[in-house]
């Protein structure tokens, strides 16, 4: 592939013509080659900035869209050289596999017998062979979507843009497609944005992940940062499954009506909240000393590779805890649970206790 | 045998209403090809009161269809625009569209005749343009806007049309190539249905044009109701029947368009 684009955000916000504000003034630089997730629940401004990087959208007066360093912020779609994915296909339905595909090169007025055979070579890529004549209501869904992703990536667009391309899809079909996707985003080694409100789809597909809450950025960075180090009581609340334990601080330690789990002093009396992931939570035998806390288990879930334990330890909310293969545990059945230090994380309260 | 009853007293039933329906039209049908209809079938049939009805009356035919395909050509042109707009107008949801598309069934609600007589009175004064075939296309095309402008609009609503526009842009297409390469094949079945509509609407049309028409501009219809004042009733009846094999293939058009649009499945 052709030398990759990087595209920086400067300040863009969006105010629609409603007066709603879709988007706060935003900073976003995205690498070339890079495959970058713009993540976040529905209403926080991930599609408007897909949009604004488009030319779908122009950010309000002051901001500016770079491609390359070059200024692109008052270029239309249609002059911005992007390819786009929708999350509804978006295809032609008056026309075929081949003439959807076709269709930006004949804009491009390339000649017919090269653009033949393009064709093949895109439908190939997809995993299409052979299906340029049918009709666009012959397909399935995820085919569908594969045409959507040729057509896009025909014209050799500078940049790709996925606006939820996976969301219409039956599960078992998104996760073979998201597989896909990345196979191919690695090997075109193109500059794309992706956008999801899917966690596990952003955590598969991005080299680095952003965040968005609210028209703000919440946090930008890899898959494992987000995941790790959270950098906010929202991002760690969103990106997977999240605990959340609230007590009173003292001594180094947070008590609460289980047990305690250490905490740094500097919240001393004041109610603090301490955070940790299921997975982190260790189940500790019988009689054997280093319990952080005790509970009664309220529910089990057997998924299969592990057993998702709900435990009441005292605090607002239960504690979820994923003990491994081996054990069966009762509901009823009482628990000794320790959390490694490392594993904590610690978030000033929003509000003071 | 209970259910065979009912099937046949269903059929019947069905029978009758069709019988209803039709007798009349087929016996005026008839009345077109009688020698003398005041003496019954038994005086035999003939084509003469065919080819009288053709004779002098021919002329409102031609002009009646080139009414309407002037009237078609007038309605495509600035309906199709016209439900894009609204289409458009405030992303699709515009109380503005809504109204303006309410307005437009106006003349059709109505009646003809106060609607030609506001035609008179506007554009009387132009001699000219008063004695014209054009002052007789305005009043058709007023009553035949909305047949064109609704199902486009109806089509454009439910094709996905902004998100088809905004991948064909991100494929490069400019505006006038969406129009034409996008928007207009995907609303063609709309914009059929809405044509046949039209020259259906326009040839059969006689309120507005009774008012409207002078001797040089009378059309089939208002022609029809003169030779039923004026003439033998055969001649009227044999009008009719002329009258009946222009307009039934288009009524079988219109059928059969409806029913492949309908059949065809969308995105």
């Amino acid at each position: 592939m052709k030398n990759a684009v990087s595209i920086k955000l400067i300040q863009c916000a969006k105010t629609f013509a409603n007066g709603a504000q879709a988007l706060q003034p935003i900073e976003l630089e995205i690498r070339p080659g890079e495959t970058v997730v713009l993540l976040g629940p529905s209403g926080c401004g991930k599609t408007t900035t897909l949009r604004l990087i488009a030319g779908l959208e122009f950010p309000d007066a002051g901001g500016q869209v770079l491609f390359d360093g070059e200024d692109v912020t008052d270029l239309p779609i249609e002059k911005r050289g992007v390819g786009m994915v929708f999350q509804n296909y978006a295809l032609f339905p008056n026309m075929t596999v081949g003439e959807n595909i076709a269709y930006g090169l004949k804009i491009r007025k390339m000649p017919a017998a090269q653009r033949l055979e393009k064709i093949a070579a895109l439908l190939e890529m997809v995993q299409l062979q052979g299906l340029g004549q049918r009709r666009i209501d012959q397909l399935s869904g995820g085919q569908k979507q594969r045409v959507a992703l040729a057509r896009a990536l025909a014209v050799e667009p500078k940049v790709l843009l996925l606006d939820e391309p996976l969301t219409a899809l039956d599960a078992k079909l998104r996760e073979t497609l998201r597989a896909d996707l990345n196979q191919l985003l690695r090997k075109l080694g193109i500059t794309a944005i992706y956008v999801t409100h899917d966690q596990s789809e952003a955590m598969a597909l991005g080299d680095h992940v952003v965040v968005m809450e609210r028209g703000k950025i919440a946090q930008i960075g890899s898959p494992r940062d987000i995941y790790y180090r959270p950098a906010s009581h929202f991002v760690a609340d969103f990106i997977g499954t999240m605990n959340r334990v609230s007590g009173v601080a003292g001594d180094g330690q947070l008590r609460f009506g289980g047990g305690q789990l250490p905490c740094d002093t500097s919240s001393a009396g004041l109610r603090a909240t301490l955070m940790f992931r299921p997975e982190d939570v260790e189940v500790v035998a019988d009689g054997m000393g280093g319990a952080d806390m005790q509970g009664e288990i309220l529910s089990t879930f057997f998924l299969g590779d592990r057993t998702r334990l709900l435990v009441d330890v005292g605090a607002e909310q239960a504690v979820v805890v994923d003990s491994g293969r081996g054990a069966s545990w009762q509901v009823g059945e009482r628990i000794a649970l320790r959390v490694p230090e490392h594993a904590l994380l610690h978030f000033p309260d929003e509000v003071a206790a | 045998m209970q259910k065979s009853f009912r099937f046949y007293f269903q059929l019947g039933f069905t029978l009758l209403v069709c019988a209803f329906l039709i007798i009349p039209i087929i016996l005026s049908m008839l009345a077109g090809i009688t020698d003398n209809f005041f003496i019954g079938w038994s005086s035999g049939f003939t084509a003469r009161w065919i080819v009288q009805v053709w004779d002098s009356y021919q002329v409102t035919i031609w002009r009646s269809i080139a009414i309407a395909l002037a009237c078609l050509a007038v309605t495509t042109l600035a309906g199709v625009p016209l439900a894009y707009m609204l289409a458009r107008h405030n992303g699709g949801n515009s109380r503005l569209a809504r109204a303006i598309e309410e307005l437009l069934m106006m003349p059709v609600a109505v009646p003809g005749l106060a609607t030609a007589l506001a035609l008179i009175m506007a554009y009387g004064q132009y001699r000219e343009f008063r004695g014209s075939l054009l002052f007789i296309l305005v009043g058709h095309v007023l009553f035949t806007l909305p047949f064109m402008v609704r199902p486009v609009l109806a089509v454009m609503q439910t094709a996905q049309l902004p998100v088809l526009e905004e991948a064909a842009a991100s494929l490069g297409a400019g505006p006038l190539q969406r129009f034409f390469g996008i928007v207009i094949p995907n609303v063609f079945s709309g914009i059929l249905a809405g044509a046949l509509m039209v020259v259906t609407l326009s040839i059969g049309e006689f309120n507005i044009t009774w008012m409207l028409h002078t001797p040089l501009t009378m059309t089939l219809p208002v022609g029809l109701a003169d030779s039923y004042a004026s003439m033998r009733l055969e001649v009227g009846s044999a009008y009719t029947l002329i009258f009946f094999l222009m307009i039934i293939p288009l009524l079988i058009a219109m059928q059969w368009v409806t029913h492949t649009t309908r059949s065809r499945v969308r995105l």
